[in-house]
């Protein structure tokens, strides 16, 4: 029941993934311009002849049609080939492969934070619903949600690191420099799931079964956390997984900023040079994490609730 | 005559709009109790009866009236002159002057009309397919339906501002790219809901009863159908207003933008990195201006949403 349940969600996942593929790179083969006059130009050269054009379209197997040229990118893809950049003529896998670490460490120290945040903020104003702790926390959200992570960069690289001379500002993409990038995620990420669980856990704590408890002498706040926070859990973790985008977004834009030796920093500079087999890849990359949270948080609410294991 | 007439019956539309919703009401109680859609009354009710509403609507004037402001000065953001460069902020030039002695508040009112008409056009072209697509998908259903319900969920597996650098990578920088690249996340997210408001406004008695009282299909469609949907979709595209805002000046701000010489909020913050240490305004203005938009926005389309009866 359960291994099922786990395969047929993996599964929805790896579909999902595999028609994304589909997308990412339908972007490139539409792409205005000629492929092999690309590749010809990263190798250096400037007015290529029709021969040498016609030499690497057929090396590129340009002559192929469409879904065959698709069929075998997949099938490189898959074996972990994932092409070699444009500009520099290296395989993208390995690039790829050096940075995904200090990207998986900032994202993940930002997840750490935001769930912090959101339990300490949600809690607080679960528990001084209407009063001014409550207010305060919502217009934080509200402030936190309308900032964009490169301003809250700016802000802590000008403030914090020029001004106090704490952190650095060329990151080494080291555990030690981890938590003001996290930080810049995590406070464009926090405001959804600190509302949500807000919202959980006071229409929880109006349910009979604490009223039941308040009622047998427990404390105000052992009810919050005891019934509150484990009925907020399923739409807690929900909302996280929604958040996920953005913090995707957030941590490409917020390694720019920091220069972080990561995936999105790689992202946006092949962007701007339209490198597109890297683009292809690392879209793909950040599309494989965003499915991923949203499987993980969809094992977490069929483990936390089981009523939901039948259900989509 | 100005209103339409039947040849066959000889009475007027409006007629047979009115027969159409006085059978629907007469066909399902429920009708009857159904709030009205929004007009624009309750949505200016709703916007100053609660603090939310209230503050939104400050700081959307602030902007507009920062916006206002520099677009009435004489000076011109493309004037350079380097004896002026990195003046603070005085009454001559309320917001400093650049690396280049341009005046920044003229510079961030051309900035600001740049990054909104980017994104009223974005959620412009977002909520017209959206309307075209979801309608169709809910109301003719099939294959159709399944082929673009399953399209829409591929893009929105791609988090969206990826999905726009994507869309840039292949196409290049510039305003009609951008555009182009944000629209693309939110028509599938919009679709998707306009097809649900279409799946059940498809069963809902008001359309059998003015396709019985002989209204065509495209009318009662229009009127039935797409008309209430797209008071909905209006609503739900203010609350993503905010996001699209931040998300063009993200792109700006990475230079995947709008290109250089057109002034954007973004793309002034990152020209205002390397000089923050001797003019901390650079970053104030353009900064401010992108959090004030982003929470006026957001309030306005919250306090909104509460006071919506649908």
């Amino acid at each position: 029941m359960v291994a099922r349940f786990v395969l047929r969600r993996a599964g929805q996942a790896a579909l999902t993934l595999l028609l994304a593929s589909v997308v990412v790179w339908i972007l490139d083969a539409f792409a205005p311009g000629d492929p092999a006059q690309r590749v010809l130009s990263s190798e250096g050269v400037r007015a290529p002849s029709v021969a040498q054009l016609k030499g690497v379209a057929l090396q590129l197997g340009l002559d192929q049609p469409l879904w065959a040229r698709y069929l075998s990118w997949l099938g490189h893809a898959v074996r972990g080939d994932l092409g070699t950049s444009y500009i520099s003529g290296l395989p993208v896998r390995a690039e790829l492969a050096s940075r995904l670490e200090a990207t998986a460490l900032l994202a993940g120290s930002a997840l750490v934070l935001v769930v912090l945040i959101a339990v300490v903020l949600g809690l607080a104003a679960a528990a001084a619903a209407g009063r001014w702790p409550d207010i305060v926390i919502r217009v934080l959200t509200v402030i936190c949600a309308a900032t964009p992570a490169f301003v809250v960069g700016l802000l802590i690289l000008r403030v914090i690191v020029v001004k106090f001379g704490l952190g650095v500002v060329l990151a080494s993409g080291d555990v030690q420099d981890v938590f003001l990038p996290a930080l810049c995620v995590a406070i464009g990420s926090m405001a959804v799931p600190t509302r949500v669980l807000r919202a959980a856990v006071i229409s929880a704590v109006g349910e009979s079964y604490s009223l039941l408890a308040r009622a047998r002498g427990a404390r105000r706040l052992w009810v919050l956390v005891w019934h509150g926070l484990p009925n907020a859990a399923v739409p807690f973790v929900q909302a996280l997984a929604l958040s996920a985008a953005w913090m995707i977004g957030g941590t490409v834009v917020v390694e720019t900023v920091f220069t972080w030796p990561g995936v999105g920093d790689y992202l946006v500079t092949s962007v701007q040079q339209r490198d597109l087999p890297v683009v292809q890849a690392a879209t793909l990359l950040a599309t494989a994490g965003y499915v991923f949270s949203g499987l993980v948080a969809d094992l977490l609410t069929g483990l936390i609730d089981p009523r939901t294991r039948s259900r989509s | 005559m100005t209103q339409s007439t039947d040849i066959n019956t000889g009475t007027s539309a409006a007629t047979k709009r009115g027969a159409a919703n006085w059978l629907a009401r007469w066909w399902d109680p429920r009708a009857r109790s159904r709030p009205a859609p929004m007009t624009t009354q309750g949505a200016l009710r709703a916007l100053t009866a609660t603090a939310a509403g209230r503050i939104g609507i400050t700081c959307a004037t602030a902007v507009v009236a920062v916006i206002a402001a520099g677009a009435l000065r004489h000076a011109s953001t493309d004037t350079v002159s380097i004896t002026d460069a990195f003046l603070p902020p005085s009454w001559a030039h309320p917001f400093g002057t650049d690396d280049f002695g341009r005046d920044e508040l003229a510079r961030v009112s051309v900035a600001g009309r740049t990054s909104l008409s980017a994104a009223v056009l974005v959620m412009a072209i977002a909520t017209a397919a959206a309307l075209v697509l979801g309608t169709s998908a809910g109301l003719i259903g099939g294959v159709l339906d399944a082929a673009m319900m399953r399209v829409a969920d591929v893009l929105l597996a791609i988090p969206n501002l990826v999905l726009a650098m994507a869309v840039i990578g292949a196409l290049g920088p510039g305003f009609d790219h951008l555009v182009i690249a944000l629209s693309v996340g939110y028509v599938a997210s919009f679709t998707r809901m306009t097809r649900a408001f279409a799946l059940s406004a498809r069963h809902r008695a008001d359309l059998a009863a003015a396709r019985l009282a002989g209204l065509g299909w495209w009318r009662s469609v229009l009127g039935h159908v797409a008309r209430p949907v797209a008071g909905q979709l209006t609503i739900i595209s203010t609350l993503s207003f905010g996001d699209v805002v931040i998300s063009i000046a993200a792109l700006s701000f990475l230079g995947l933008g709008v290109r250089p010489p057109t002034p954007e909020w973004g793309a002034m913050l990152s020209d205002s990195r390397g000089n923050v240490a001797v003019a901390p305004w650079l970053l104030l203005a353009p900064g401010l201006a992108i959090v004030l938009t982003a929470i006026a926005v957001n309030l306005i389309a919250d306090a909104l949403r509460e006071g919506d009866p649908g």
